[in-house]
């Protein structure tokens, strides 16, 4: 009975919030269509189950319900949910549609079935979202969204080319497991752009930075994490995720010490912690594929978290920046101690669900005896606690009070949305067997044990102590960082000059031809008793009287005239035809 | 740099209490790579990746990807950027 695909919930949900002009109402469907969704998937759908239907000649699964899809459902509606909770001050229909709407082609990915029904929600979810960008009201939030949604759908358009390319040299429309051909590459370079891969990033720190508080955090959890689930399904094994996933680990700690917009920095923190998951892809375990949606399901929760934290911030005193924040933690008290619930859950501290799911993928690395991978990843983990649990704390909160920044109060909702937040991230750490439960392979490992304990505490301990030693250098800098997206921005007006404007003469010229033709035509249609001899006499008058008075001076003819003119045209056309056949 | 002195007894106590918290209560040694089981490894893992990164990480950004003027736009980067976003 409730097995149809969820997506229709959010979808319909996003259209009455568009349409409904009561707030109280709009709220409450944002918050109670996701909840909707998460007892569906709870309590209506099971693993196995699926809803197909066939378009044309194509076999289409909206629907395909297993552990992987669902793990990953479960987590996007509380997300989603929590999401409206946090935006519940919001009074703009179409920013909550267009959340609705992401969330719910988020969803839509998550259990799509086959290729043309991932890439219809694919494009959908890069729409939307693109829409939260543009409504965040910064003065770079315009030209932010629309290199976001240029850089998405070039990734689109690379997956469609790789289905397609899959389909032509005789793949199934399913979506399973991909193989090293051209066209699984050109899948996985896809899936890369919203997995945020180096260098293919930019676009993630560029934009989620520029959308309001409430679209920044809707923005944390979902396209970074379909694309982790997309991967997951798609590319398990491929060993150069591992690279890939190592490199972003490291690359997002590296340019978050750089970085002084609180939001960029969280955002450089999703790059390193989603390169957990993408090398977790890469070993390709039934332990690493755990691993990599363990850690996607805590990083939903706690990135929210740290985002809502850091929104609460910029929107009870108007800054975004740490040189233009800090000494206001004792205005802040509440949103301070939430915040730093998130970034304990980040930093992997025992007790807290970073640690349940982010030793599970440095576990996967250890057995299969990948070292330089574990090394690496707890240094990562070193870089994330400093930057999230003590740097961005400190800067944007502590230190001498400053009665210059205004403070302004802190909407009800995002506190409770905080709340919620927190709690789940203390709830999976303490009882991790409630994730470790939903995971899509038995799970044996047990992240309780001294050995990991005492490192973890001796390692983020004295990464405190290096912070302490250090802090009069990290603060933050008033400067631009460079990133890859340096490329693409540097290369528009150049390109521009060169595809742009030559191509935009081509299509100049072609519709100007178009609609000579077309005014030609109608002016045969109309008048086709007269015959083509009398239609270039016209066309000669509407050239020196143009077409409206070439028309007026021919007149309309009987309708008799013109039927029997008509069929004059037909046989004498059918009359060549046979003629020349033959 | 000149480290205070409640800050070098901190670290001392720290440093004890880690090794302390080592010797007695970790029953099984997991290895994880060259120098991973070694006593205090984690300790001097932690501060020593804080710095490096630290180190590192700014002098790659002072050398070649911090600019003080927008590359974009050409602006001079403001301190105080005064932006209220439509929150």
């Amino acid at each position: 009975m409730f097995s149809f695909p969820p997506v229709a919930i959010m979808v319909v949900a996003a259209v009455l919030v568009a349409l409904i002009p009561v707030s109280i109402v709009r709220k409450a469907i944002a918050v109670g269509a996701p909840l909707l969704v998460l007892a569906q998937l709870i309590w209506g759908l099971d693993a196995g189950d699926s809803w197909t239907f066939t378009w044309l000649f194509l076999e289409l699964e909206p629907l395909r319900a297993d552990a992987l899809s669902l793990v990953f459902g479960y987590v996007f509606a509380i997300a989603a949910a929590l999401g409206g909770i946090y935006a519940w001050h919001l009074n703009d229909r179409y920013q909550q549609a267009a959340a609705l709407g992401y969330a719910g082609t988020s969803i839509g990915v998550v259990f799509a079935g086959d290729l043309l029904t991932l890439v219809l929600f694919w494009e959908l979810m890069a729409l939307t979202s693109a829409y939260l960008i543009w409504a965040g009201g910064y003065p770079g939030s315009r030209s932010a969204g629309t290199r976001y949604l240029f850089v998405h759908m070039v990734g689109g358009s690379t997956l469609l080319a790789g289905i397609l390319w899959h389909l032509g040299t005789g793949g199934s429309l399913d979506f399973t497991l991909f193989e090293g051909t051209v066209a699984g590459w050109l899948v996985l370079g896809g899936f890369a752009i919203n997995a945020a891969i180096v260098p293919l990033h930019a676009w993630l720190t560029d934009a989620y930075p520029e959308a309001g508080v409430t679209g920044s955090v809707f923005l944390s959890a979902f396209t970074t994490k379909t694309a982790v689930y997309v991967l997951a399904r798609g590319f398990p094994g491929w060993e150069i995720l591992i690279f890939l996933g190592v490199i972003m680990a490291l690359y997002g700690v590296v340019f978050a010490v750089l970085e002084n917009d609180i939001r960029r920095l969280l955002a450089y923190h999703i790059i390193s912690q989603v390169g957990y998951m993408v090398a977790a892809v890469g070993i390709g375990t039934e332990i690493a594929i755990n691993g990599a949606v363990s850690h996607a399901f805590a990083h939903v929760i706690y990135k929210g978290l740290l985002f809502m934290g850091a929104g609460a911030a910029v929107y009870a005193t108007g800054r975004r920046t740490l040189t233009a924040l800090g000494g206001i933690s004792d205005r802040m008290r509440l949103v301070v101690v939430l915040y730093m619930v998130g970034a304990f859950a980040i930093s992997a501290f025992p007790l807290f669900s970073g640690f349940v799911s982010k030793s599970l993928v440095i576990y996967a690395a250890e057995k299969e005896h990948i070292y330089w991978a574990v090394a690496l990843l707890y240094l990562a983990s070193v870089g994330t606690f400093l930057h999230t649990g003590l740097k961005l704390p400190y800067f944007t909160w502590f230190g001498p009070r400053r009665e210059d920044i205004h403070v302004g109060p802190v909407p009800r909702g995002m506190i409770v949305a905080m709340v919620f937040a927190a709690a789940l991230c203390i709830g999976i750490g303490v009882y991790p067997t409630a994730l470790y439960d939903q995971l899509p392979f038995a799970n044996t490992y047990e992240p309780y044990y001294s050995d990991h304990v005492v490192r973890t505490l001796q390692m983020l301990g004295f990464t405190a102590v290096g912070f302490w030693l250090l802090r009069r250098k990290l603060g933050g800098e008033a400067t631009i960082t460079i990133d890859t997206d340096w490329i693409y921005r540097k290369a528009g007006p150049v390109a521009r000059v060169l595809i742009q404007t030559p191509l935009e003469a081509v299509f100049t010229f072609f519709e100007r031809l178009v609609g000579v033709l077309a005014r030609r035509a109608s002016v045969l249609a109309v008048a086709p008793a007269t015959g083509w001899a009398r239609l270039l006499l016209l066309s000669a008058y509407a050239r020196e009287r143009g077409p409206d008075d070439a028309l007026a001076f021919l007149g309309r003819p009987p309708v008799g005239i013109a039927i029997a003119a008509i069929l004059l045209t037909f046989v004498v056309v059918v009359l060549a035809a046979q003629a020349l056949s033959g | 740099m000149i480290i205070d002195r409640p800050i070098v007894i901190a670290i001392v106590v720290g440093v004890v209490l880690s090794a302390v918290l080592e010797v007695f209560l970790v029953d099984h040694r997991e290895f994880l790579f060259a120098g991973s089981d070694v006593l205090l490894f984690w300790v001097g893992f932690g501060l020593a990746g804080c710095i490096g990164i630290v180190v590192i990480s700014k002098w790659v950004g002072h050398t070649f990807l911090m600019k003080h003027d927008d590359p974009y736009t050409g602006e001079h980067v403001e301190a105080e950027p005064g932006e209220h976003g439509d929150v």
